[in-house]
């Protein structure tokens, strides 16, 4: 009795397996949907921001490069802010006094001056 | 103070040269404002915001690639924002002629770092495969894709790292730049992080030390508003466009470019200095 001749592989796709390491790229990036997409919104209203700031008569610019300033600064200062929150609910104690240490220290930097 | 647009193709192609480099855009910008006669006290904030700029520009990207150890990033940063406060602070009570030779050795340190870079030290390692990418919690260690493959690492020599840090956090807050010439080294020689990990993981930092010099920089009353919007217009453009360059150019021609440049930089800024 003849076997039957086995079935070829599925073709992958783009003729190139998928690696492992994708899938926890994948997992990685949605861990981190929040921060990304909050990033991706600030850096539209700073690029919006900056070009208004330029284009504007220097009285009214003036007040809206005040608020382009205080998105650069204050978006990784929340960004820091989030670790520490998401360290602390997770169990990571010591990281969580990291970054806070960090967002004391840009605190009194700014009373001092 | 240079006119707008000359400020916005400066923020342009010094930010280009930044990301092609992977030195950051404020080690060529604020050397070349001085360079142009621009006051140090007003240069370096002008610096500090294509800093904040490329920080946030980078942030989203490598945040789903994986590659910012933010454990890491805020240990590094706990020591240099401490740097960073104190030479902001006495930035306004050192000469110009200082500041500015501070900004020269700053961009001749720079340019040895750009030029001497090494390239991939970690290695693949196969039974990582399957293991989570990405920060170790509890750690300063971790694993990166390169090429398809995951490549664990974990950090060494933390607290010579950590010094060096707080070196780097006092000359950005003296010079308004960034202090990745400095952080990436730190991460990348003496913690022997991978390159890539050390230069996303700076990218990161160098927002949390551009906001804190902004911060004081503003108390001191330090920011030219209009003239900083050019340079975070320019930093944009220039950002984005040499990262998109990046892929498709040789990284270690272009660092050593870079290098010269500022090696020619440090040169001007230092002779005007003496």
């Amino acid at each position: 009795m003849n076997a039957a001749p086995p079935e070829p592989d599925p073709p992958e796709p783009d003729g190139q397996a998928e690696h492992p390491a994708s899938g926890f790229l994948a997992a990685r990036s949605a861990r981190y949907r929040v921060p990304s997409l909050g990033l991706r919104a600030a850096l539209a209203a700073v690029a919006v921001l900056a070009a208004v700031t330029v284009v504007l008569p220097a009285a009214i610019g003036e007040s809206v490069g005040k608020v382009l300033v205080a998105v650069l600064v204050g978006v990784p200062l929340v960004r820091v802010a989030w670790f520490v929150v998401r360290w602390f609910r997770r169990g990571d104690p010591k990281f969580a006094m990291i970054g806070f240490g960090v967002l004391c220290v840009v605190a009194v930097g700014a009373l001092l001056a | 103070m240079p006119a707008v647009p000359v400020l916005i193709a400066l923020g342009a192609a010094c930010a280009g040269a930044g990301a092609l480099g992977g030195i950051g855009g404020a080690t060529l910008l604020v050397p070349v404002l001085l360079a142009l006669g621009v006051d140090p006290f007003l240069a370096a904030p002008l610096g500090m915001l294509s800093v904040a700029a490329g920080s946030l520009a980078a942030g989203s990207r490598q945040l789903d690639d994986g590659l910012v150890h933010h454990r890491l990033g805020l240990s590094v940063e706990l020591f240099a924002s401490v740097g960073t406060v104190i030479g902001a602070l006495a930035s306004t009570r050192v000469p110009e002629v200082w500041l500015a030779r501070v900004l020269g050795v700053a961009a001749l340190v720079g340019a040895v770092a750009a030029i001497l870079r090494k390239g991939i030290r970690n290695q693949p390692v196969g039974i990582f495969d399957d293991e989570p990418v990405g920060e170790w919690p509890g750690t300063l260690g971790g694993s990166y894709v390169l090429a398809g493959q995951v490549v664990p690492y974990r950090t060494r020599h933390v607290p010579l790292g950590l010094g060096v840090s707080v070196v780097a956090g006092l000359v950005s807050g003296l010079a308004g730049v960034g202090g990745g010439f400095m952080k990436t080294p730190a991460m990348s020689e003496v913690m022997k992080v991978p390159v890539k990990v050390a230069a996303a993981t700076t990218t990161f930092v160098s927002g949390i030390t551009a906001a804190t010099a902004l911060l004081i920089y503003a108390g001191q009353g330090r920011l030219e508003f209009r003239a900083g919007a050019a340079i975070v217009v320019g930093a944009l453009i220039g950002g984005a466009g040499g990262a998109r360059l990046q892929s498709g150019l040789d990284a270690t021609t272009v660092r050593r470019i870079t290098g010269a440049l500022l090696v020619v930089v440090a040169a001007i800024v230092l002779g005007r200095s003496l």
